[in-house]
């Protein structure tokens, strides 16, 4: 489903030029869930990015389902991030001032539905995650465990092929994090969807089939680390 | 995303903030009205003008000419020999009447046997704002029959006939007319301190008609008004029949309203020249507010674009942002206008006049502002660089 081919990264910074990622060639196919680890700075954020249409600066060729994204304009890659990918932050990344329903409503309306038509969907994910009968309360009225909650139920509402989710648990105690888990792996499971998952923590990362090791830009390890259920 | 979709997500943005929404505003309000005020009276003065200049329900013009009376006493300015003698000599006056808004008029009644001067009203309408004390009143009928009737008040029955019921049947004769007195009324009302209260019709019924102090002309289309009365006007003073005992005058409204008009359209340049800096300063202000609300929501701007805005959507959101806020302030304003147009005309000789072109004119420069200085704003949060948004 994805794959990055000599895929590297620079940035620009102060008239220097900084190489951050070298020469990435990564395959992942539909289905998989995969744990990203490296020290902070390795350029884990950078690459899952890049997988998830966030950053369209990068050299290399990326193919998607063999589409040659690399070659997409800016609207493209807005379109592609609306229909395929759902993303999760570990600061959640929810707007302050919308309700959590028109929060998760984002992603649905910019595919072009009306707000009328989708409340059905916004129970159902609401549901999905743990969360019924929140529709109209704010994001600061919540837990961080029930904030992420939320950003899950608004990645998973177009039933997107992928997930991204950038250090998910960092800001959740161990918990609430396993809580959190158990809520991807059942996604992965139940509905066959991809997720890739950037994480400091070794328990987190032992949730995930294959672990890929990231240091200064390069993969240093990729290993099936479990068996699927 | 659907374009009404995007208009709601505006209108929720812009009321998460209302008191900097309204401050923002405020100077396209007063711009806006401002121009509206001056506009609605310089219309309402226009079509006052052209009232003046007075097109009939057929699309004639007509206009008056007055004559006042050097002594009291004298006979009415305008006789049938004079309307003939107009109709004669101006071939653009398609129609000439005398106006008779005389409804109080002082002449000899025969009353009994004895002949004096006597105060009279003439009723149009039926008239039923008195006291009846005896009799029955002056009917629809009776007027438009032209039943020579007639009323008499107390004050007078009493002197004349010792009692109300006495006076009731009895006859007076006015001008070569003798009426039959069929009721008797008090009233404290100015128009009924008279002696008698009369038919219109009948009192006028002999040819009498002609007779008055002012005369309507109406042109035929397409004469200069106000010029062939000032001729009508230099010929009656020389052969009007009573041109020796007053002097006829023709009070020119409609070029007296043009220098108002001109002095209006003047005051237009004026005031809209100050509402065009008052409005580009107030786009100043809403491009400021747009360009800190934009600072201030990189946030929600990155993660609107994460799930999947296009840049263009996001710039669109903005935009309706500054043009939804400064419409409102259009509309607002337009509103005050209307009202300070109708408030300063009440002082005024002639009632503003709101157009929906005006309503147009509020709408879309309040609008264009809007467009104008949301632009650049809007531009600068499409632009913004989701990767760095969101680390
Ligand atoms: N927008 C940017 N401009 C300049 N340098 C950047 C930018 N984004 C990232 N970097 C640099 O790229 C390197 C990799 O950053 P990245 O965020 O991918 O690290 P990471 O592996 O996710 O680290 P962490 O675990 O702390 O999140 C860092 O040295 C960072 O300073
Ligand atoms: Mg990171």
């Amino acid at each position: 489903m994805i794959k990055l081919e000599n895929i590297n990264k620079y940035y620009q910074q102060g008239g220097n030029q900084y190489h951050i990622l070298k020469d990435i060639n990564l395959t992942i196919g539909q289905g998989e869930f995969v744990s990203i680890m490296g020290q902070s700075g390795a350029g884990k954020s950078t690459l899952i990015n890049i997988i998830g249409f966030l950053d369209d600066q990068f050299e290399g060729s990326y193919y998607y389902l063999n589409q040659p994204i690399h070659d997409y304009t800016r609207r493209d890659f807005s379109k592609l991030r609306n229909q395929n990918v759902g993303f999760v932050f570990q600061n959640f990344k929810l707007i302050k001032n919308l309700t959590i329903a028109e929060n998760i409503a984002l992603p649905l309306l910019y595919a072009g539905q009306k707000r009328k038509l989708i409340k059905k969907q916004i129970v159902q994910a609401l549901t999905a995650v743990g969360l019924p009968a929140s529709e109209h309360k704010k994001p600061t009225n919540l837990s961080g465990g029930q904030q992420q909650r939320v950003s899950i139920a608004r990645a998973i509402i177009t039933q997107p092929k992928f997930l991204i989710a950038d250090e998910p648990t960092g800001a959740l105690d161990s918990q609430t994090s396993k809580e959190i888990m158990a809520l991807f792996k059942r996604l992965n499971q139940q509905n066959n969807t991809t997720i890739i998952m950037v994480t400091h923590d070794r328990k987190v990362a032992a949730q995930g089939e294959r672990l890929i090791q990231i240091l200064d830009g390069k993969i240093i390890s990729d290993e099936k680390i479990g068996v699927k259920a | 995303m659907q374009f009404w979709e995007l208009f709601k997500t505006s209108w929720l943005s812009l009321r998460t903030n209302p008191r900097r929404s309204l401050l923002t505003i405020f100077g396209i309000v007063v711009g806006i009205a401002a121009v509206i005020t001056i506009i609605s009276l310089g219309n309402g003065v226009k079509k006052k003008m052209l009232s003046e200049l007075q097109a009939t329900s057929t699309g004639k013009q007509t206009t008056e000419i007055d004559y006042y009376s050097n002594n009291s006493t004298a006979a009415m300015g305008f006789n049938h020999q004079d309307l003939e003698k107009i109709k004669g000599k101006f071939s653009k006056v398609a129609n000439i009447k005398v106006n008779n808004p005389v409804h109080r008029v002082t002449t000899t009644a025969l009353v009994g046997n004895q002949a004096a001067n006597t105060r009279i009203t003439l009723l149009k309408k039926p008239a039923a704002d008195f006291k009846l004390l005896a009799g029955r009143k002056i009917t629809a009928d009776d007027l438009a029959v032209a039943n020579p009737v007639a009323l008499i008040s107390e004050k007078t029955a009493k002197k004349q006939y010792g009692s109300s019921s006495n006076a009731l049947g009895t006859a007076v004769e006015i001008k070569h007319i003798s009426y039959r007195v069929v009721g008797v009324y008090r009233s404290n009302k100015s128009r009924y301190k008279v002696s008698f209260l009369l038919p219109k019709r009948v009192f006028y019924q002999q040819n009498t008609l002609d007779n008055g102090n002012t005369i309507k002309m109406t042109f035929n289309h397409g004469a200069n008004v106000s010029q062939e009365s000032k001729q009508v006007v230099k010929y009656l003073k020389k052969h009007g029949s009573q041109h020796k005992q007053g002097s006829y005058e023709y009070f020119d409204i409609g070029s007296m309203l043009k220098s108002v008009a001109k002095v209006i359209d003047a005051l237009t340049v004026f005031i809209s020249a100050i509402a065009g800096i008052s409005l580009f300063i107030a786009g100043i202000g809403v491009m400021n507010m747009m360009y800190t609300s934009v600072a201030e929501r990189t946030q929600e701007i990155g993660i609107r674009l994460a799930v999947g805005a296009q840049p263009r959507t996001i710039m669109l959101q903005f935009l309706l942002e500054a043009v939804m806020l400064t419409v409102t302030g259009g509309l607002l304003g337009f509103l005050l206008g209307v009202g300070l147009a109708k408030g300063i005309s009440l002082a005024l000789p002639f009632k503003a006049v709101v157009t929906f072109s005006s309503f147009l004119l509020a709408f879309g420069v309040s609008a264009l502002v809007g467009i104008l200085f949301g632009l650049l704003p809007a531009k600068q949060a499409a632009n913004k660089n989701l990767i760095d948004i969101l680390r």
